[in-house]
Formats: C-alpha cells, structure tokens, sequence
C-alpha cells in the first residue's frame, strides 16, 4: 500500500496518521510534513502509526529526527498504536523507551512544551 | 584431465537453487522488496521469520543506493534448509567503523541501524567488503518441511 499521512489537531498537538511503508522511498515525505509542521511552530506531534504496514532504519531515523527537531523548538514528537511487525523493530532498536507517547506524561510533555526552559522527563 | 579424456566432473554436493536474481536501482528499492517477500513466501518463509528476513534484505538494499554507488546486484537462492541472499555492490566499501560491531546504536541515535537491524534479523550475516565493493549474505533458515502423507503400501 502506498504510504500516505493524515493529519488531523487534537487542541494544540498535531496528529499524523501514517498508512502503508516507511521506507527509504517516503521517509522524506514524511520528513519534509514534519519540518513544515516545526516551521510552522507546530512542535508537539503524535505519529500515529497503527495502519503502517512497514517501517525500517530509514523510518526509524525520520522519527528520531523529527523529534530532536521539534525539542530544539521546545516540543516533542511521539508514537502511539505500533502494531505487528512495526511495533517489533521499534522495540528491538529501543525506540519505544525513547519516543513512546504515555498518557501519564502527557501533561510533562505540556509543560515541556509551554516552558522550554523546564526540565520534563519526556 | 584423466586418461579417459573426459574432464572431471565437478559439481557442489547441492546444487543451488535459485529463488531471485535483480537489479538494484535507487528507485526500486520497495518494488524489489516486495518481489522478495513474495519469492520468500513461496520458498515457505512466513510469518515473523519472513518479516524479520525482508526487513534484514531491505537494509542491505538501503546500504546499496545510500553508501554503496546506488546500484547493484541482489541474488536469492535456496541452501538446504536454508535461503540465502547476497547483495553485491561497487561502491567504496565499508569502513572499519561499519565492521565488528554488534552492540545495538543507543536508543535515539540517527543512523547505524541498517547493519545492525540485517544481522539482528538473519539467522546469519557475512560480509566482504573492499575499495572495490561489498558483498553482504545473509540467510535465513526454513521451516521444518512436514513431509508428504504417503500412501500405506498395500
């Protein structure tokens, strides 16, 4: 399936909704939605990515990307729904320690976001 | 030569079976890999194994078009119990940063993974590599083959 991003706000967080591979073919697509979306002072991202089908180092790399960018603007970039074999190289390569979204830390990662200054755990 | 003038016949003790064999190209890279998963699947790869497999093979075609000249070759065959493949490049070749590491990159690091997840993801991984090219194999072992019912001999 060809891979496609929906994006939809949920109050201030913009969350993007992956369908089909993360590849080294559209991991740029993908970075090039989440560099607009930085630029654009949107930096508290939620990758959903329950209907991904693939993801490999290139997807990987996009994600860690994505995400020290948006810290660098003091916000964040989190995944959530990883399903089968998506969810097995994320956890293999450690990723989900890193980038899991939690509820429980959503109001951490707020305040991160409201005062870069402050010291979240996220 | 022997005397009865007929060459020695010399043949491996099996003879490999090739599965696949492809052009890489920067811009095939998903097509090959989905060709793969299918050529894999009728060898009888499945599941997670099949999964982990062509997630390992995607990275060596990744490393190819990223780091090793952008083309090259991807050959699959059955070994015995096993499938190989090797993917074969002309690039510069990879440092000595690339080779003997096993540890996983720390969590969070950009880059490094493509070797990392081949190795994690096949059974085996050999690589030769040199200013003239690499050449990476990996294999993945099959199934168990249950074997065919046969007929109670009357």
């Amino acid at each position: 399936m060809a891979f496609a991003i929906r994006e939809r706000r949920q109050d201030v967080v913009a969350v993007l909704a992956l369908t089909g591979e993360l590849d080294m073919a559209s991991a740029p697509v993908f970075q090039e939605h989440v560099d607009a979306l930085v630029a654009a002072g949107k930096v508290q991202i939620l990758v959903d990515v329950a209907e991904l089908s693939f993801c490999d180092s290139a997807g990987l790399n996009a994600f860690i990307r994505g995400d020290r960018l948006s810290a660098a603007e003091g916000g964040w970039l989190r995944l959530t729904g990883a399903q089968g074999h998506v969810a097995r190289v994320i956890e293999l390569s450690g990723l989900h320690e890193v980038l899991t979204y939690r509820p429980e830390d959503d109001e951490a990662l707020r305040q991160r976001a409201a005062d870069p200054n402050s010291l979240g755990s996220g | 030569m022997g005397e009865s003038g007929q060459a020695p016949r010399i043949a491996p003790l099996v003879a490999p079976s090739p599965l696949l064999t492809e052009a890489i190209d920067p811009d095939r890279v998903t097509e090959l890999r989905h060709i793969l998963a299918e050529r894999l699947h009728a060898a009888g790869l499945i599941g997670q194994p099949l999964d982990d497999f062509v997630l390992a093979v995607n990275e060596l075609l990744t490393n190819v078009v990223r780091h090793g000249g952008g083309s090259g070759r991807l050959q699959v065959w059955r070994d015995g119990p096993a499938v190989a493949c090797e993917v074969s490049d002309r690039g510069p070749g990879l440092g000595a940063e690339h080779l003997g590491r096993h540890d996983r990159p720390a969590p969070g690091t950009v880059g490094g993974w493509g070797l990392w997840l081949a190795n994690r993801l096949s059974d085996s991984m050999a690589v030769w590599t040199s200013p003239a090219g690499t050449t990476v194999r990996l294999t993945a072992t099959l199934p168990q083959q249950v074997p065919a019912a046969r007929d109670p001999i009357e």
